[in-house]
């Protein structure tokens, strides 16, 4: 009975946790107009034990878009706009894809945006979240509300200080997804 | 003579009849219908356009469609549930679909996984041809490395993302995403879709009644609560339709019989008179209700309104009979010849139209022949009984029309100049109706108010729904002909979509593609995967090992193909309602597509050329031919139900013959003159009702040449005329087109049957009393 009340108790703490994390957060980091910086991304794959690097810059306008310019292993240029994203190669347009169509696009580009922006409240329709905070650095856990995003993503881990720093997106199937943001300038 | 007859024995019989009827009918689940195609016979298409046509028909119909909008999250799921409970409680609900279950959505996505192989969109398939496998193998890097996840499927089973791309393609399409489970609109996210399947026919008014009622309280609650809700679907339409028609049924027929009441009382200053010149009209009504009810399984609302017409023709036999009765004793002896070939006219008359293939006409006539024997029977067997010791008189009102009608002119006294005026105007009547329209569009017929047509409207954009009534319909021995075919005529469609002809199209081919199709796709993955894989794999780095076991799971799926029966059963599909199997094995899919104009048979030039056997099927323009044809053929179904009267009478009455058959056929002529001056055009149910004027004029023109034209009759006829008038006036005041077109065809016909047969009246015998003229015979 008495774990059933601590079982209980921690599941509370979670959630009040959960909402006062947003409320910190959000008190914690900025809110830039502009940000540009490096980028590096390390994405393992669970099922054959390999890790593919890729390296570039990103530049985001805030309400505008963020584009993510990847130059290793290949030039590719994604563009994330909050209605659409568009993926060029070699200045060709490859591929595009309306939010609305691609439910898990769709989440990507809120949680890019959302993070980008430091607007946390708008992952709230999301994700729970659960948090640490040491002085000015702050590290967040995301874990996702409904059945669709369960589906296919795990969690997903945030790091930062006064801007946010790190991302790493675990996916159902055991893929890793972890980005790091350097030389960040406002 | 009484003792020589068993009146009192068959008046007991009618009585024991009447009852039996009443109690057999109220045993019957009365069910009304307001459709109006099923008044009109079924179609005589091919039996595969007719298999497609009732298919899609049969889906329209069924399906209503709820959006529910609300700001606030939680109340607008809250609703939705609701909704959805009360709903699925019905038994005329067949389902409710509110939810989007992430597991079932897996569930669809992993039962097309093993084909993905075979599943390229067409870009990708081109691409391939093309030899433009390298921009492939760029894409599936981007894909790869992009932050935002690759999606479904990993690396080695799905490097370049096949399945993806499909899936994606698919879901173009659907305006519907999942929000939490339910089905949330891209359009309008505040807004979620209810999709309500009926286990009945949308037009049945118990199915209405019952669906309307679960739904509209709870739309007026949460309306207080800020949460809307917009429908759309047929049953709205019918509901709106039926409710209007019932409402104006009640009170036009209120409206008449106070009317009716109120002249019989003028005339007759006498309440029992009145009360047994209405029975013959109850018993007639009741029985022919009785009777429909037990003959078809659905009354129509449209048999209810010609039964009006009954009126005129039941009370016409009361009128006679008690007019008579005020200079006879031995009333029915006399006028029993003049009655019963009345009665055999009508009947004829009504009857003709049983033969016709027209459902609704059939039933008119069954409507209408029960009624007339009926209040036949009421005469003839009740009336002597009942009015034994009456002494009604109503010779100051013949008096008084007498006179009036002495005043007019009559083709006795001026045989040339009215001889004259008559040919002229029907020569000129003639010439106009050669010379004029027809309106034969069912949409004319079938109006819903504005507000719910918006409504309707409003809904099927958001829904990026089809809003055409077209489609295309491709027929083939085997469905696998089809879906080949479907491939074949595909850059038709993509021609006609860049001319604008049509904004989207459906064909199941793209969400089934043939056999021959998918075997061409393995083969194009093969190429793809020989020419790009290795490369692929070695700019990410991956190993030698990495590379063989995505070979590998290749290998093992190239005998991978989605079959029709994979798809079955798939809610979010069409695939299924799209394919169309008729009796004598021929299969067909049907091309569903999105069109702010209305097609033509030369639109499709670029179809033809590849498939010469594609079929554009119009519902709506199919019924509105079958309403052109059927009014061609009802206008010959009158003529020879003249003709047939016409023989009949002269028998009897000779030459004279003439004067009983003039009157209301030449009406008829200068009605349909008159309606195609005052409307765009007529249409099948000015036509039907033509023999309203026939039966009527008929029974007129017998009764006044029997008692060789006495003042009496001459009041029973007027009064006769004058009801039809009162019951059909009012008719034509209505919302309901059908029940206007009515109205107005017999206002006007029964007008010019009275001014006729005034005209052609015999002036020498005119005025005398009845007694006068029985002396003289």
């Amino acid at each position: 009975m008495r774990f059933v009340t601590l079982l209980l108790l921690s599941l509370t703490s979670i959630s009040v946790n959960a909402e006062l994390s947003y409320d910190l957060l959000d008190k914690l980091t900025d809110s830039p107009h502009t940000l540009q910086g490096d980028f590096r991304q390390e994405k393992a794959l669970g099922e054959i034990d390999a890790v593919i690097v890729s390296e570039g810059q990103f530049d985001y306008q805030r309400d505008e878009h963020i584009r993510w310019i990847t130059e290793k292993p290949i030039a590719d240029e994604l563009v994330m706009t909050p209605d659409r994203i568009i993926s060029r190669q070699d200045g060709e347009q490859a591929l595009t894809i309306e939010a609305d169509t691609n439910p898990t696009v769709k989440v990507m580009s809120t949680i890019f945006f959302a993070v980008m922006t430091a607007d946390w409240y708008s992952l709230s329709d999301y994700f729970f979240a659960n948090g640490q905070q040491s002085g000015q650095d702050w590290t967040v856990t995301l874990t996702p509300r409904n059945d669709v995003l369960k589906n296919s993503i795990s969690s997903v881990e945030l790091a930062g200080d006064k801007l946010l720093r790190e991302i790493t997106l675990l996916e159902r199937n055991g893929d890793q997804t972890h980005i790091i943001l350097s030389n960040l300038q406002q | 003579m009484a003792s020589r007859f068993p009146v009192k024995t068959l008046a007991a019989g009618w009585l024991l009849t009447l009852l039996a009827l009443v109690v057999l009918a109220l045993f019957q689940r009365p069910v009304i219908d307001t459709s109006m195609m099923s008044l009109l016979p079924a179609s005589e298409q091919q039996p595969i356009v007719k298999a497609a046509s009732e298919k899609m028909g049969g889906q329209f119909s069924k399906r209503l469609l709820l959006l529910v909008e609300a700001e606030d999250k939680t109340l607008r799921q809250q609703q939705v549930k609701r909704l959805a409970a009360q709903l699925m409680d019905l038994p005329e609900v067949a389902t409710v679909t509110w939810q989007l279950e992430a597991e079932r959505l897996r569930q669809l996505e992993e039962n097309v996984f093993p084909y993905r192989y075979a599943l390229l969109t067409d870009d990708i398939a081109e691409r391939i041809d093309g030899g433009e496998t390298q921009a492939l193998r760029q894409r599936a890097l981007a894909r790869i490395i992009s932050p935002l996840g690759g999606g479904r499927g990993d690396l080695i089973s799905d490097p370049f993302g096949l399945l993806d791309s499909w899936l994606a393609e698919g879901s173009d399409d659907i305006q519907v995403v999942a929000d939490d489970g339910y089905l949330q609109l891209k359009k309008s996210p505040s807004t979620y879709l209810l999709i309500i399947e009926l286990a009945a026919d949308a037009f049945s008014i118990a199915t209405q009644q019952a669906v309307m009622n679960a739904y509209q309280p709870l739309s007026m609650e949460m309306a207080e609560q800020g949460v809307s809700i917009q429908s759309a679907g047929l049953l709205i339409h019918a509901h709106a339709g039926a409710e209007q028609a019932q409402k104006e049924m009640s009170t036009i027929g209120l409206g008449s019989l106070l009317g009716i009441v109120a002249l019989m009382l003028w005339v007759f200053r006498q309440w029992r008179a009145v009360a047994l010149l209405l029975l013959p009209i109850v018993v007639g009504c009741t029985v022919a209700t009785a009777i429909a009810f037990l003959v078809f399984e659905q009354v129509h609302i449209v048999t209810f309104a010609f039964g009006a017409g009954l009126i005129g023709v039941a009370i016409d036999y009361a009128l006679h009979f008690l007019c008579e009765r005020q200079v006879h004793r031995r009333v029915i002896q006399r006028i029993l010849p003049g009655l019963l070939l009345g009665l055999v006219s009508s009947v004829l008359a009504y009857a003709a139209q049983a033969l016709t293939p027209f459902p609704g006409l059939r039933q008119m006539a069954v409507f209408s022949v029960a009624g007339l024997i009926a209040a036949w029977l009421t005469v003839v067997l009740w009336l002597p009984l009942l009015a034994r010791d009456d002494a009604t008189s109503s010779t100051k009102a013949a008096k008084w029309l007498t006179s009036w009608q002495c005043q007019l002119p009559s083709f006795n006294d001026h045989p040339k100049s009215i001889g004259m005026i008559l040919t002229i105007l029907t020569v000129v009547s003639l010439w106009l109706i050669y010379n004029g329209q027809a309106e034969d569009d069912i949409r004319l017929l079938q109006t819903s108010p504005p507000a719910l047509l918006e409504q309707e409207q409003r809904v099927q954009n958001l829904l990026g729904y089809n809003s055409s009534t077209q489609f295309l319909l491709l027929p083939c021995e085997q469905l696998q002909s089809c879906l080949d075919k479907e491939r074949a005529i595909k850059p038709g469609l993509e021609t006609m979509q860049s001319k604008g002809l049509v904004e989207r199209y459906r064909l199941v081919s793209d969400a089934l593609p043939g056999i021959k199709q998918q075997q061409q796709n393995l083969d194009r993955t093969a190429r793809l995967y020989q020419k790009e894989l290795a490369a692929l794999f070695d700019s990410l780095g991956l190993s030698n090992a990495a590379l063989q076991s995505a070979r590998q799971k290749f290998k093992a799926a190239t005998d991978h193909i989605l079959l029709p029966a994979e798809k079955q059963g798939d809610t979010f599909s069409t695939t299924d309602a799209q394919i169309i199997s008729s009796l004598a094995e021929k299969k067909a899919t049907v091309i569903s597509f999105a069109s702010s104009q209305t097609l033509t048979d030369a639109d499709l030039a670029p179809l033809k050329q590849h498939a010469p056997e594609i079929i554009l099927v119009d519902q709506v323009d199919a019924i509105s031919n079958l309403m052109h044809k059927y009014r061609q053929q009802i206008s010959v179904w009158v003529s020879f139900s003249y003709l047939a009267v016409f023989l009949i009478l002269a028998c009897r009455y000779r030459i004279a013959a003439c004067r009983i058959v003039l009157p209301p056929m030449l009406a008829s002529i200068y009605t349909l003159a008159v309606l195609m001056v005052l409307l765009p055009g007529i249409n099948l149910f000015h036509t039907i009702a033509l023999f309203l004027v026939l039966g009527i004029g008929m029974d007129m023109g017998i009764f006044l040449t029997e008692t060789q034209q006495a003042r009496q009759t001459w009041l029973a006829v007027t009064m006769s005329v004058v009801t039809s008038l009162i019951a059909f006036g009012l008719l034509a005041l209505s919302q309901t087109p059908v029940l206007v077109h009515f109205g107005l065809t017999v206002l006007l016909g029964l007008t010019f049957v009275w001014i006729l047969a005034t005209l052609l009246r015999q002036t020498h015998t005119q005025g005398e009393s009845l007694e006068a003229v029985s002396s003289r015979l």
